[in-house]
């Protein structure tokens, strides 16, 4: 029932994504341009040059953060862990930039991200405890946050500090820093959207190992589960998810911290569960608070992933508020 | 004899803890480890689970050296329940102990019939089917503890070994377990083994003792030849009267 309706959010999402914004299209010439192209209509070339290469943008970065945020606090048991906030998905930006401003190269750049989201994704596993197999071992929560946040916050500063040093467009700027969908057209959609995907699979093939280390790395070993393989299965994961989501829409954060309490609430207690309501959830939240964007003050537009961080940031507020002591969500 | 420690030596980052231990447990017996805090009961039993490697000698499970067989089929056929283990928060009784079902289903983790079986009998053996539903953060400490003891059982393996599973427990509920843990002997012809720290009821409710002192076996044995007074004064450096139990004839320890 309730998975009914964020599959429906999702639907409307989509829907309002491809035909809301500066240039109104109807119903009737969204289905028309993508099964009878004209290419001199203007709706049309707008549908197909525009708005279909941010929608897909859209579900790449929504399914990517989304899923990520979902493994990142199952394997550090730590429900602030997420891409944004702890330096995951700042550390593939600053890859990329890193490449372009840096090394001068151009397309090949993007493929920067993944070893930039590896390493700084393998930071935080330390810090969570990851390596350390014996009990009691790994860093507190809060240690694991702050050391997270300091992360994200110094390769924040190296991004616009490479990206001002240039002094070009401020949408470099805002793509880099914040996050954004404008230009949607000129990120390698393809290529990540398999990446994310092949993230997915791996995501949920390590849904059932992460359900067992919840209970502690000995009761998970004593169950079966190879503990070494799960994490480094959910690294992988993790950098590809996050990976792809920074290549296309940038660093946008909070999007992973909401959706997976969120998905919570709804699903029942086990990862895969949780897994299988943020994979529509995330997108769903995210077209949203892009739509919301492009329509909040026209013709100008607020990038989403200013949108999306207050999207996110009032969805989780509401969610503390609920929140007992000692209660994840 | 299905599971056997031969010449381990056990240590933490070099400092070692166990040392040149040789045990076999014996296979359908209900086993009781007793020893004083810190002689390395827990890293005996972690050892025998393959949580940790020895650093010298091997553990067998059915005569093949434990670490060269598959995670899997050690889950299937040895369970353990650590000293201190993590319960995930929000999660109920009930998910809890299907947890213990991982060793047994697929790849995508479908649920089956023998897992629904294994987890109601689980439930019933504990006593906590009012409970099934209860968030683990909503229950005492002795609820608490029966979970994690069902959790052990769903996982079905013919032996049990558990790191005092009476922690937490008043004295009736600590019989009731010791009692299930007979039964579960009795009538299914499971090894079981437990760290206990009550000697009265490791006598009473156990074929076989070990008793461990500074990472060595001290002594091993039937209860009533195991616990003495100079095993204890040895093991504990505790002064105690060893007199036999009035209802079970066992030895039943009077400190001094
Ligand atoms: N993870 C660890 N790292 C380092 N040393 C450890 C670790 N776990 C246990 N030890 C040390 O190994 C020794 C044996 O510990 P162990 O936990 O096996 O004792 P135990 O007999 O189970 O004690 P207790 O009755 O208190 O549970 C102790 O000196 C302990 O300090
Ligand atoms: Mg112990």
């Amino acid at each position: 029932m309730k998975v009914a309706l964020v599959i429906a959010a999702l639907v409307a999402g989509v829907v309002m994504s491809l035909s809301l914004g500066a240039r109104p299209v109807p119903l009737a010439d969204i289905r028309a341009a993508v099964t009878a192209f004209d290419p001199s209509d203007p709706n049309h070339l707008v549908i197909r040059d525009l708005r279909l290469p941010r929608l897909c943008a859209a579900l790449i970065a929504g399914v990517g953060l989304a899923l990520a945020g979902v493994l990142m606090q199952a394997v550090t048991r730590n429900p602030l862990a997420e891409p944004g906030i702890l330096g995951v998905n700042a550390g593939a930006g600053f890859a990329v930039v890193l490449g372009v401003y840096a090394l001068g190269l151009s397309g090949a750049a993007s493929w920067l991200a993944f070893p930039g989201a590896a390493l700084a994704a393998a930071a935080v596993f330390l810090l969570g405890g990851g390596a350390r197999a014996g009990s009691g071992g790994g860093a507190t929560p809060a240690r694991l946050a702050l050391a997270g946040i300091a992360l994200n916050a110094l390769l924040i500063s190296l991004i616009s500090a490479l990206v001002l040093m240039r002094a070009e467009a401020l949408d470099v700027y805002r793509f880099w820093i914040v996050g954004s969908l404008a230009e949607a057209q000129m990120r390698p959609l393809l290529p990540m959207a398999i990446t994310v995907l092949v993230g997915v699979v791996l995501a949920f093939a390590s849904a059932p190992g992460l359900d067992a280390l919840a209970l502690g790395d000995e009761a998970a070993r004593g169950l079966g589960t190879r503990t070494g393989l799960v994490r480094a299965t959910v690294l992988l994961a993790v950098t590809l998810l996050c990976g792809g989501a920074v290549v296309v829409a940038g660093p946008i954060a909070f999007l992973g911290l909401a959706v997976p309490h969120l998905a919570r609430m709804i699903a029942s207690r086990s990862v895969v569960s949780t897994l299988a309501v943020a994979l529509p959830l995330g997108p769903a939240i995210l077209l949203a608070a892009d739509v919301f964007g492009r329509v909040v003050m026209p013709p100008a537009e607020l990038r989403v992933g200013t949108t999306a961080a207050a999207l996110g940031g009032i969805i989780f507020i509401l969610i503390a508020r609920r929140m007992r002591p000692g209660e994840v969500t | 004899m299905r599971l056997q420690a031969k010449g381990i030596d056990v240590a933490y980052d070099g400092r070692r803890v166990i040392e040149g231990l040789d045990l076999t447990i014996p296979d359908g017996k209900v086993t009781a480890i007793i020893g004083p805090n810190g002689c390395g009961k827990s890293t005996l039993l972690k050892t025998l689970a393959r949580l940790i490697r020895p650093t010298k000698g091997q553990v067998l499970l059915d005569g093949q050296d434990i670490h060269a067989a598959h995670t899997r089929d050690v889950a299937r056929k040895l369970g353990l329940l650590p000293q201190s283990p993590l319960a995930p928060e929000g999660i109920t009784v009930a998910d809890l102990i299907a947890r213990g079902r991982a060793p047994w289903r697929s790849l995508l983790g479908r649920w089956s019939p023998a897992d629904t079986a294994a987890r109601d009998a689980a439930l019933a053996a504990t006593a906590l089917e009012d409970l099934a539903d209860r968030p683990i953060a909503a229950l005492s400490g002795g609820q608490r503890q029966r979970a994690w003891i069902a959790m052990a059982l769903a996982q079905d393996t013919p032996i049990l070994l558990l790191d005092e599973p009476t922690t937490y427990l008043d004295l009736p509920h600590q019989v009731d377990l010791l009692r299930l843990l007979g039964r579960l002997n009795r009538e299914q012809g499971r090894t079981v083994v437990s760290v206990l720290h009550d000697l009265g009821l490791a006598a009473r409710f156990s074929d076989h003792v070990i008793v461990m002192s500074g990472g060595k076996v001290l002594a091993e044995g039937p209860p009533s030849e195991v616990i003495t007074a100079s095993t204890l004064a040895t093991a504990f450096g505790l002064e105690a009267v060893v007199i036999p139990d009035p209802i079970a004839n066992t030895p039943l320890v009077v400190p001094v």
